[in-house]
């Protein structure tokens, strides 16, 4: 039946269940919890430890039979030499180390302890399996290979994928595809080399894989702790020139900027509506299917509406749609409300910008036009929008 | 039983049942080309579009059914040549190359002749540079909305954007450019007498080019599947030569006038009060607390009530012979056939008279004002309402008396 | 208790003492590997293609009259206008889920259990090469199936059609559980045809008998093999589709959300760019069944079997570059349209090439009307119909104003129904005598295969009218108001339509009657009834466990037959005379047979894998804890997966019967 390693263990599971209830029970508190929590996971880990005693019968031969030799130590082969102390020690060393200087050497060493524990553990366990060293490293794989391929793999993966995007960060933006080119390249070029030749030597070609992966992940490496490259901000609140979104007068304290709507539709952009263009301090729309330029434009009510900007003056400009003015009742005062979105600052001459809005009542609605305008520009004439 | 002996009879049946076939394919070319007169043919053009593509699809489905004919001629040849009548056991030959390539290369040959036209047909139902008319289409849960930009549309002027739902009216022998688009869901606008679909996807823009020749009514139907009620979101196309489409505009630009009859005016109040949330009737106003009329327009916000954020606007309801999604009848069975077959001549002056009271079709629209989502499958009771968060789709119950739908109705007659 | 495996040897001892250890296998580990071959526990743990492959069989032709009903409800509520049999909400339900099961639970798993059956017979192997993968890739598909259909008692079925568009099947436009449903029963099935696509894969490449090149393997080999390529690449792209539905409705995740920016014409490109492929993994499978049965019944080779078999892979390939024909009216713009409806027309080549070969091969043959040629024959009829009015739709703007009405619904039925389920009925009737042991009836049979023909022609044939004449499908009701005049109204059309699905009901009703029968008083089949051409005929009806008792050198195409034939020079020129029948072919196998035959034992674990994945799913649905317990269990039953003994030990099996020792399963 049971077997003595996985009694202790259910006993111990048992003892820390009770030893959760009744800390539980007298504590209280949040205290009291975090104590439950602490002894049920307890419970938990001397649960599963039971599970592998008792699914591998204490990892002992003699468990089950009489006739087991436990007795003979000249049958039992020498132990084999073993990284695991090593390792584990090393381990330590991280946890200390970590723990006074950065946390992820502390974690990287908790993590190698408990895989050092797990794997010295089989280990010893599998070399008193029998007295067939070879068996008894057959044994060991057995139990083990389950858990070190997938794991080994991933962490691998995830070492490979990791050191590529460093690479393909660092990179700056029109290398990029050259690079993806040339290392697909090589690699198809590779593998066309090894199905070309099948009679290539093993040690080859896990050799030139070897010398690969190590080139892709110190490359990684390298390019992780140079950084990035440099990637543009686009500021959307500054107030240069002029141009800015909100007005800010009458008290009017509703500020919205489009730059995040903008920078989510990038899908819509198949699709723009009206095209807004400003050129020698004019305003020009047009409307998709519709000859020469509107003014008035009319946008229906309720749908999202997709403008593009183009800025042809040499300033930097931003387009901002001016979305009525409405008396809204605010815990019982009527506060006039004027909503305004904007694109962010076209910096560039004829750079674009990309905006959209919602209006989701009719011209009638409201007691000033819907209108787009740029401001700072002298005398421009803005363009009304009407909706139906 | 081996399988070795047949009865002879059996080569019989399947000569009959590859005749069964030709005939499938001879009989859907017929009667799907010239048959029954049905509302949605899509072999019965009215429009350039319409015709483009009919002149595509001919000659394929001509091609497709004399290949299909060779086939079968081959297949019931071989079955009936070639059934065991004791012959020799036959040369083991495992193929012709040169036959094959043959046989390959003519398929490809035919699809060629098919693929150019097609190619430039595809071309030219995408031009945009020709409108002369923009429209607005937009699909929501389970209907239409059209909005007219400010525009001159096929040379009549259009000075205010004007809104309609579920019949799209058009000026004949004009290049309509619809700029179709969605407040929900995906949805499919087709008229087939005019154009091929073109789906309604929220978030985008797609055009689609409309052109009748003469003026009259061409049904439509939404033919993405929308949900519950996507049987019942149809639309109908209306063209009208260009007098009648300016006095058509005219009327929809009118703002409402103040009812006349007294149960009307009851209505207004009625309206204001149950309807006016969602469905706006331009030119209505608020009333003052002495209950007079105020100057301010009462206006609708639909975009907290319904998930689609919009709601049929009204001011117009009766020039419109559809309502609710264009799935039922403002007009009596007979008016409604006498408009839907009255010559191109005739049909302008019809439409424009509206829904008068002689051929108004009370019934359905008292079952639906009565209780809209028992007539039409919707997403709008109070319990749907929550897990929609908070917003109807469709219209609700709104649980009226008799009366109040009375004034209702009476109001809506006047709207034209 | 063995989780580890004995030693091959006995373990050499230092110091010489007596070799008196206890082995490993008494000393570790909770469960042995399962040895029975009778009774519910030989099903349940099999491992074995053979069983699999009925077990497959089995449970998609319950699925297949599932999906029957639900046609019969739709066709019953489509009878006369505004019907009022099933509400909106239900229709709904209906016509997504008839979709969902016949491709994904009928046609899909009917096609795995062919493969399953006959792909290691025709190669000349003795299982596949993944057994326990295997079992699992089944239970996966019974599962998911199962899961996916609980949903009509769980608030509803999935209601968003079988293509799921976006935003309509997100969680605020289908509120109820049924999507949630759909995508997780899906993501299910998909490992099952993922895991079976990969393990067909390593078989036929890796396990044809000795001498069968590429170029001698069995045309419906040569199918299967196409279609598990289509599915490795396909299922990955329908398992992100559904990963993200699944993270967009469960997780509030925005993939598909205008309101975030996001495009719904995402979801339609994964879809059909699985989707399209998907249609070509659907009718395969049969064009490789009837392309083996034209063949025998018509005493020739298949015709340009090197035609046939290029052409398939060239379906396979230019497969993958028509998705977006499904999204003619989209909105792609004209230049996605132009070029999509090239390469559409450019995917009729291959097709065409098809029928061309299988009319030749009946040509200048000697052909036999068994029911299985009947199908067969039937499949070129119908499926050519079918192809030509998909050569109509890759005409876009025509395609425009069809796609969505029922020419669509007719043309995918005339290539699915006429194509795929007439293929599979043609394996029935070919295959039954092998699986089996006994012969389908063929007066039964024949009444089967005519009410089917009629009854299809009359369902789906007018459907082209009613396409053509604007009724869109997917419609709940449709008004009498747009039937037009006369007689042969659209109205006529929709009842006939009816009437012709109850025959085609009452044809397949039939053959379950044909099925109970032959079971009963069924005449034991011959050795060879067919006088057939396959490697799969060179073994006992139903075949031994392990397959062959010799495995076959194979030196040309047809081995089987050649076996059986060869040509004579006579007066009159060569002639092909039968030197050898099937009896001796059998007795020189049992004469030589291997005395020592290695087979896969069954195994608990791969049922228990499967079945964690269901209550994951549940999980998903209605609490995290179901589905941290269903993880749970997965990864105990990967573990215990990965370390139960790769035999069971000798002594786990009685002592095999005097005489047939050396023969038995595992007996070594």
């Amino acid at each position: 039946m049971f077997t003595t390693g996985s009694k202790l263990f259910l006993g111990a599971t048992v003892s820390s269940i009770v030893a959760a209830i009744v800390f539980g029970v007298s504590a209280g508190g949040s205290d009291g919890w975090l104590g439950v929590i602490g002894l049920l996971t307890a419970a938990m880990a001397f649960a599963f430890l039971f599970g592998v005693n008792y699914y591998t019968r204490d990892g002992n031969v003699s468990a089950m039979s009489e006739t087991a030799i436990t007795d003979a130590p000249a049958a039992q082969p020498p132990p084999e030499r073993s990284m695991w102390p090593a390792l584990t020690a090393l381990s330590v060393g991280a946890v200390a180390v970590g723990a006074i200087s950065k946390p992820i050497v502390f974690k990287a060493g908790v993590v190698l302890f408990l895989a050092a524990a797990v794997e010295w553990m089989v280990h010893a366990w599998s070399e008193r399996a029998s007295a067939d060293p070879a068996y008894n490293a057959d044994l060991r794989k057995r139990m083990l290979h389950p858990l070190e391929f997938p794991v080994l793999g991933a962490a691998g993966l995830a070492a490979i994928i990791y050191s590529f995007s460093r690479i393909m960060l660092w990179i700056d933006k029109s290398g990029g595809p050259v690079v993806f080119i040339i290392a697909g390249g090589l690699i198809l070029f590779g593998g066309f080399l090894v199905a070309a030749k099948p009679g290539l030597k093993k040690g080859v070609v896990s050799g030139l894989c070897a010398i690969a992966a190590l080139g892709l992940v110190s490359t990684g490496a390298v390019m992780a702790i140079d950084g990035q490259r440099p990637v543009e901000e686009r500021p959307t609140t500054e107030s240069d020139n002029g141009a800015v979104c909100d007005l800010a007068e009458e008290g009017a304290g509703h500020q919205a900027e489009i730059d995040e709507l903008g920078s989510q539709a990038v899908a819509s952009k198949a699709s723009v509506g009206i095209t807004v263009v400003l050129e020698d301090g004019e305003l020009t729309a047009h409307e998709l299917g519709l000859e020469g330029p509107r003014n008035p434009v009319t946008v229906s009510r309720g749908n999202v509406v997709q403008v593009i900007f183009k800025n042809r003056d040499e300033e930097k400009r931003r387009l901002t749609v001016n979305m009525g003015e409405f008396e809204e009742d605010v815990n019982g005062t009527l506060v006039k409300q004027r909503p305004r979105v904007c694109t962010t600052l076209v910096r560039e001459k004829d750079g674009s910008q990309f905006l959209t809005f919602v209006l989701p009542k009719p011209t009638i609605a409201s007691a000033v036009p819907y209108t787009f305008t740029v401001p700072g520009v002298e005398g421009l004439e803005p363009i009304e929008i009407r909706v139906p | 039983m081996s399988g070795v002996d047949q009865p002879v009879s059996t080569v019989r049946f399947v000569k009959q049942r590859s005749a069964i076939g030709v005939a499938m394919i001879a009989a859907a070319a017929l009667l799907g080309g010239c048959a029954s007169n049905a509302p949605q043919d899509t072999w019965k053009p009215a429009g350039e579009n319409a015709q483009d593509i009919q002149n595509l699809q001919w000659p394929v489905f001509l091609v497709a059914g004399i290949v299909g004919a060779i086939v079968f001629g081959v297949i019931i040849f071989v079955v009936i040549r070639f059934r065991d009548h004791g012959q020799e056991m036959p040369k083991q030959t495992h193929g012709k190359p040169a036959l094959e390539i043959a046989l390959t290369i003519l398929p490809a040959l035919i699809l060629i002749g098919v693929g150019i036209p097609t190619v430039s047909t595809v071309f030219s139902l995408a031009k945009t540079d020709d409108t002369q008319c923009v429209v607005n289409v937009t699909g929501q849960q389970w209907w239409w909305e059209y909005q007219y930009p400010v525009q001159t549309c096929g040379g009549v002027d259009i000075a205010e954007p004007l809104v309609t739902s579920g019949e799209l009216v058009l000026p004949t022998q004009a290049n309509v450019l619809l700029r179709i688009t969605s407040n929900d869901v995906i949805h499919s606008f087709w008229i087939p007498k005019l154009n091929g679909k073109r789906d309604a996807v929220p978030g985008r823009i797609h055009p689609l080019r409309m052109q009748a020749d003469q003026p009259g009514i061409f049904a439509g139907q939404c033919t993405e599947f929308c949900g519950l009620s996507h049987a019942r979101m149809r639309m109908d196309a209306v063209a009208l030569n260009s007098a009648d489409f300016a006095s058509w505009v005219a009327n929809q630009l009118e703002p409402a006038e103040k009812p006349t009859d007294a149960l009307a005016a009851k209505g207004e109040d009625t309206y204001r009060a149950q309807c006016s949330r969602c469905h706006q009737v331009n030119g209505l106003t608020e009333e003052n607390a002495d209950g007079t009329n105020s100057a301010k327009p009462v206006i609708a916000f639909p975009d907290l009530y319904v998930v689609a954020g919009n709601a049929p606007n009204l001011t117009n309801l009766m020039t419109r012979t559809t309502f609710a999604g264009a799935t039922w009848d403002l007009l009596t069975d007979e008016c409604r056939a006498t408009l839907r077959d009255a010559s191109p001549e005739e049909f302008g002056a019809l439409y424009l008279q509206g829904v008068t009271p002689d051929c108004f079709n009370e019934a359905e629209l008292r079952e639906w004002i009565r209780n809209a989502p028992a007539k039409k499958p919707m997403y709008a009771s109070e319990e749907e309402k929550t897990e929609n968060g908070g917003k109807y789709r469709g219209m609700p119950n709104l649980n009226l008396t008799d009366d109040q739908i009375d004034e209702i109705i009476a109001y809506l007659l006047e709207r034209k | 208790m063995a989780i580890v495996e004995r030693p091959s040897t006995v373990p050499a001892i230092a110091g010489g003492a007596a070799p008196t250890f206890v082995g490993p296998a008494d000393a570790y580990g909770a469960y042995r590997r399962p040895v029975t071959t009778t009774g519910w526990r030989s099903w349940l743990f099999t491992v074995d293609h053979k069983k699999l492959g009925l077990m497959y069989g089995v449970s998609a032709m319950i699925f297949f009259l599932i999906g029957g009903i639900e046609a019969l409800l739709i066709r019953t509520q489509l009878a006369a206008p505004d019907n009022t049999v099933l509400s909106a909400d239900l229709y709904n339900q209906m016509f997504t889920m008839h979709a969902t099961t016949m491709v994904f639970l009928f046609v899909m798993p009917m096609a795995a259990g062919w493969a399953n059956y006959f792909v290691p017979l025709q190669i000349g192997a003795r299982d596949v090469a993944f057994p326990r993968l295997n079992a699992f890739g089944f239970w996966c598909f019974l599962f998911g199936g199962l899961f996916l259909n609980t949903s009509w008692f769980l608030g509803g079925a999935a209601d968003g059609g079988w293509f799921m568009y976006q935003p309509n099947a997100s969680s605020l436009f289908s509120p109820s559980n049924g999507v949630d449903y759909w995508s997780l029963g899906l993501q299910i099935t998909g490992i099952a045809s993922l895991t079976g696509a990969i393990n067909l894969i390593v078989t036929v490449l890796n396990m044809r008998a000795p001498g069968m090149s590429l170029m001698k393997m069995p045309i419906f080999t040569w199918m299967i093999l196409v279609v598990q390529f289509l599915l490795v690449f396909a299922i990955p792209v329908i398992t992100v589709a559904l990963f993200l539905l699944m993270f967009q409705r469960n997780f509030g995740a925005q993939f598909f959300n205008v309101d975030a920016g996001a495009d719904p014409l995402l979801w339609q490109h994964l879809f059909w760019i699985f989707g399209h492929p998907e249609v070509y993994i659907l009718i395969l499978p049969s064009f490789g069944i009837v392309s083996e049965v034209l063949p025998v019944f018509s005493r020739k080779p298949l015709f340009g079997y090197k035609f046939v078999v290029f052409s398939g892979a060239a379906i396979g390939f230019v497969g993958w570059g028509v998705w977006a024909h499904h999204m003619f009216t989209s909105g792609l713009g004209p230049v996605s349209v132009a070029v999509f409806s090239v390469s559409t027309m450019l995917i009729a080549i291959p097709t065409g090439v098809k029928i061309v070969n299988w009319t030749l091969t009946m040509w200048g043959g000697k052909i036999h009307f068994t029911t299985a040629m009947l199908f067969s024959i039937g499949l070129i009829v119908e499926f050519t119909i079918g192809g030509l009015s998909g050569v109509t739709h890759s005409v876009s703007p025509s395609d425009t104003q069809q796609t969505d009405t029922y020419y669509i619904v007719a043309h995918f039925h005339y290539v699915l129904f006429g194509g795929a389920v007439f293929g599979i009925f043609a394996g029935f009737y070919y295959w039954w005598p092998k699986m089996f042991g006994k012969m389908l009836n063929e007066t039964l049979g024949k009444w089967n295969f005519w009410l089917m023909v009629v009854g299809m022609n009359l369902t789906f044939g007018p459907m082209h009218i009613l396409g053509l004449q604007g009724q869109p499908r997917r419609m709940v009701v449709w008004p009498d108001k747009l039937t037009g005049e006369g007689f042969f109204d659209l109205a006529f059309w929709n009842l006939a339509a009816t009437v012709g699905s109850y025959l085609l009901a009452i044809g397949i009703f039939l053959f379950l009657v044909n099925v109970w029968r032959t079971t009963r008083k069924g005449a034991t089949a011959p050795l060879d009834p067919w006088d057939a051409r396959s490697l799969e005929w060179l073994t006992t009806n139903p075949p031994k466990a392990h397959n062959f008792d010799v495995v076959p050198h194979v030196h040309a195409l047809d081995e089987y037959f050649h076996m059986k034939y060869e040509e004579v020079d006579t007066d009159t020129g060569p002639r092909l005379v039968k030197v050898r029948t099937a009896e001796e072919l059998q007795a020189e196998q049992e004469a030589n047979a291997d005395t020592h035959i290695h087979m896969p034992s069954p195994s608990y674990w791969p049922i228990v894998l499967a079945i964690a994945l269901p209550i994951m799913a549940y999980g998903i649905i209605y609490s995290t804890l179901l589905t941290v317990a269903g993880g749970v269990i997965l990864l105990l039953a990967m573990f215990a997966w990965a370390l139960e003994p790769s035999v069971a030990d000798d002594s786990d099996y009685d002592p095999p019967p005097s005489g047939e020792a050396g023969k038995e399963l595992a007996s070594v």
